[in-house]
C-alpha cells in the first residue's frame, strides 16, 4: 500500500506519561485498552474516535501516548481518569506534551532501579520491600495471583 | 504553594510518602485528614479535620473541638445544613458537593460562604474513579458550583482525596480534569494555591490603644 504524502496526513501529538508504581510495567496492548475505555467513558464512541488514541511505546517507566492535534487536553484528561491496567492498581501522570516521539525520549528520565531490602514468607504469600532511589519503599505481595504493591512507606533518613 | 486539601492518613500510603509522591508532582503541600503536622523535604503536611454530622450543631461542635492549626472541612448536606455551615467559624471548607441533592447548595449558602471567605472543595476522585452516571452528577454539580463562584465570589480549593499515593493527580492532570466542568487554568491556580489564605484570612485593621 502506498503511503499517503506528509500534507495529507493527519497531525499528531504525543504524551509522555510516567507510570506508578515503578515496579509496574504493563504491556502495550493492556495500557492501550485502559487508556481506550478511559476515552470512550468520558467522551463516548464520537469524541474516542475524534481523539484517535494509541499506545505507541512503553518504556523505562513511561508510556507514549499519541492523539491527533489539538485534542492532547482532553486525552490528558481521560489519561488522568485511568486508575487500574489489566486489574493492576496504577496511576498515569502526564509529564510533557511534543509533536515528536524523539523530543519526548529526550525529556524522559528513567525511574531508579528498586533494591531488595527483605523479605518474608507467610505461608504462600511471599512480600519483599523494595527500596526506590533514597527514600521509598514499596511492599510488594507475591501470591498465586500475582504481584502487587501493597504499601507505600519511606525510609528513615538515618537509614538512607 | 500549589496544595492538595484531601488526602487521608490510614490508607496503604504512608503520610511521609504521600508527601513525597506529592511533591514529585508539583505540590508544596498537602492536607492529611488524620495526618500529623510535618515537613517531608520540601512538601509541608497540614493536619486535616474532615467534619461529617448529620445537624449543624454536631458539626458545630466538632468544629469547635477542631486544633489550631488544622484545615477544617465540613461535609455538605441537606440545603439547610449547608446554609448554617458556611457560616460556621473556624470552618475553612464545604466538601462533597457532588453527592448533595441539586440545589442543596444554593444561593444563599454560596453568599454565606462568600462572605465569611470560606471555600468550597472540588474532590477529584469522583471523576476519577466513578463511571456513568455518578460522573455525571458530580460533573453537574462542580458546574453548577462554577455558576456560583461567578457569581458571589467564594474561594475554590481542590483536592484528590487519595487515600493511596497512586489516587494522586498532577497539577496538570487535575487542570485537564476540571475542564471538564469548565473551570479555567487561571482558576485550577487560584483553587490549588487558596489555602494559605483560607488558613491565614487577611482580617480587617483593628485599632489597638
Amino acid at each position: 500500500m502506498k503511503p499517503r504524502p506528509p500534507t495529507l496526513r493527519a497531525n499528531r501529538r504525543y504524551l509522555l506519561v510516567r507510570i506508578a508504581p515503578v515496579s509496574f510495567v504493563p504491556d502495550g496492548k493492556p495500557l492501550y485498552l485502559a487508556i481506550a475505555e478511559a476515552v470512550s467513558a468520558l467522551y463516548g464512541d464520537a469524541g474516542a474516535a475524534v481523539i484517535d488514541q494509541a499506545v505507541v511505546a512503553v518504556e523505562r517507566g513511561h508510556a507514549i501516548v499519541r492523539c491527533r492535534r489539538g485534542e492532547e487536553e482532553r486525552l490528558m484528561a481521560a489519561v488522568a481518569t485511568v486508575s487500574a491496567v489489566d486489574g493492576t492498581a496504577c496511576a498515569l501522570h502526564p509529564r510533557a506534551v511534543s509533536g515528536t516521539i524523539l523530543s519526548l525520549r529526550d525529556r524522559l528520565v528513567p525511574p531508579p532501579e528498586s533494591v531488595l531490602l527483605d523479605e518474608t514468607v507467610d505461608g504462600e504469600i511471599v512480600r519483599q520491600r523494595r527500596r526506590i532511589g533514597a527514600a521509598r519503599v514499596d511492599v510488594i505481595e507475591h501470591d498465586y495471583k500475582g504481584e502487587r504493591v501493597v504499601y507505600f512507606e519511606t525510609i528513615h533518613p538515618e537509614e538512607r | 504553594m500549589r496544595t492538595d486539601v484531601r488526602t487521608y492518613a490510614g490508607g496503604d500510603t504512608t503520610v511521609e510518602r504521600m508527601a513525597l509522591e506529592a511533591g514529585a508532582l508539583g505540590y508544596g503541600a498537602i492536607v492529611s485528614v488524620g495526618g500529623p503536622p510535618m515537613t517531608c523535604g520540601a512538601v509541608r503536611v497540614i493536619p486535616g479535620v474532615y467534619v461529617a454530622a448529620e445537624k449543624p450543631n454536631q458539626a458545630l461542635a466538632a468544629v469547635r473541638r477542631a486544633a489550631e492549626g488544622t484545615f477544617v472541612t465540613v461535609r455538605l448536606g441537606e440545603q439547610g445544613f449547608n446554609r448554617a455551615a458556611a457560616g460556621f467559624a473556624g470552618v475553612h471548607a464545604l466538601s462533597g458537593v457532588y453527592r448533595c441533592r441539586r440545589n442543596s447548595f444554593d444561593h444563599v449558602a454560596a453568599r454565606t460562604a462568600a462572605d465569611r471567605g470560606v471555600a468550597i472543595e472540588l474532590v477529584l476522585a469522583p471523576l476519577v474513579r466513578e463511571r456513568g452516571g455518578l460522573r455525571q452528577a458530580a460533573l453537574r454539580r462542580y458546574a453548577d458550583v462554577l455558576v456560583l463562584h461567578h457569581r458571589y465570589g467564594f474561594p475554590l480549593v481542590l483536592g484528590s482525596g487519595a487515600r493511596s499515593c497512586l489516587d494522586l493527580r498532577a497539577p496538570r492532570a487535575a487542570d485537564a480534569l476540571c475542564r471538564l466542568f469548565g473551570l479555567d487554568e487561571d482558576g485550577v491556580e487560584a483553587a490549588l494555591t487558596g489555602v494559605e489564605t483560607l488558613m491565614s484570612p487577611t482580617l480587617p485593621v483593628r485599632v489597638v490603644e
